[in-house]
């Protein structure tokens, strides 16, 4: 009942404050939700397909509904996202990034799947069982937020 | 050595490799700064964010889903 009377002021006197924190809260649920079903699904799966549509269309939300605003790094000077980045930074990292994607894209198109493993073919001892595709889908969406915010 | 161990060997090389980086970033050598603040830098731009967005939904389908 406090709840209540709390969030019924909050409405009245801090509207916007008060949808984020709604809006916030249940999207929480939402993928607290998605994030139990993923857990108990298997790979190929129409659950585990669902839960990992859910993350991804919430994710997606969010960015879009940041995109068009002005970007604004937080923690000052030192905050990534803030000044220049330099030349050899952005060579060594796409590099890196390209000889990954290289990797990874060889394997998914080569055969058989155990002599030209993919990522996720080696993670598949781990995303077959509840704690480890828990534990996935959490660091994947806070992955997620993190690209959003 | 067999396919499947040059491939792992693949993928350990340039973890490796990364992790060389950002330890060469964090001892600020040769000019190289670290992979937090390349991905904060290409969020900070539209293309970029939904660039790191698309990379970041195919893991996503691909370790979860598939």
């Amino acid at each position: 009942m406090e709840l209540l009377v709390r969030a019924h002021i909050k409405l009245a006197t801090e509207p916007r404050a008060f949808r984020r924190h709604l809006q916030r809260g249940v999207l929480a649920v939402v993928l607290a939700v998605a994030g139990i079903l993923d857990a108990v699904a298997r790979p190929f799966s129409w659950t585990a397909d669902a839960s990992s549509a859910v993350l991804i269309l919430a994710v997606t939300c969010l960015v879009w509904a940041r995109l068009g605003r002005r970007y604004e790094p937080r923690g000052g000077d030192g905050a990534p996202g803030h000044g220049k980045v330099s030349w050899p930074t952005w060579a060594t990292w796409c590099t890196l990034a390209a000889a990954l994607a290289a990797v990874e894209l060889s394997a998914l198109f080569s055969s058989p799947r155990h002599d030209h493993p993919t990522l996720s073919s080696l993670a598949s001892p781990l995303s077959t069982t509840t704690p480890g595709r828990l534990v996935a889908f959490t660091l994947l969406a806070a992955a997620g937020w993190w690209v959003a915010r | 050595m067999s396919a499947r161990d040059v491939t792992i060997a693949c993928y350990l090389a340039v973890l490796v490799l990364a992790l060389a980086a950002e330890l060469i970033a964090r001892r600020r050598l040769a000019g190289i700064e670290g992979l937090e603040r390349a991905l904060g830098k290409l969020r900070s731009v539209t293309a970029g964010r939904v660039l790191l967005l698309v990379v970041w939904a195919w893991l996503v389908w691909h370790l979860l889903a598939r």
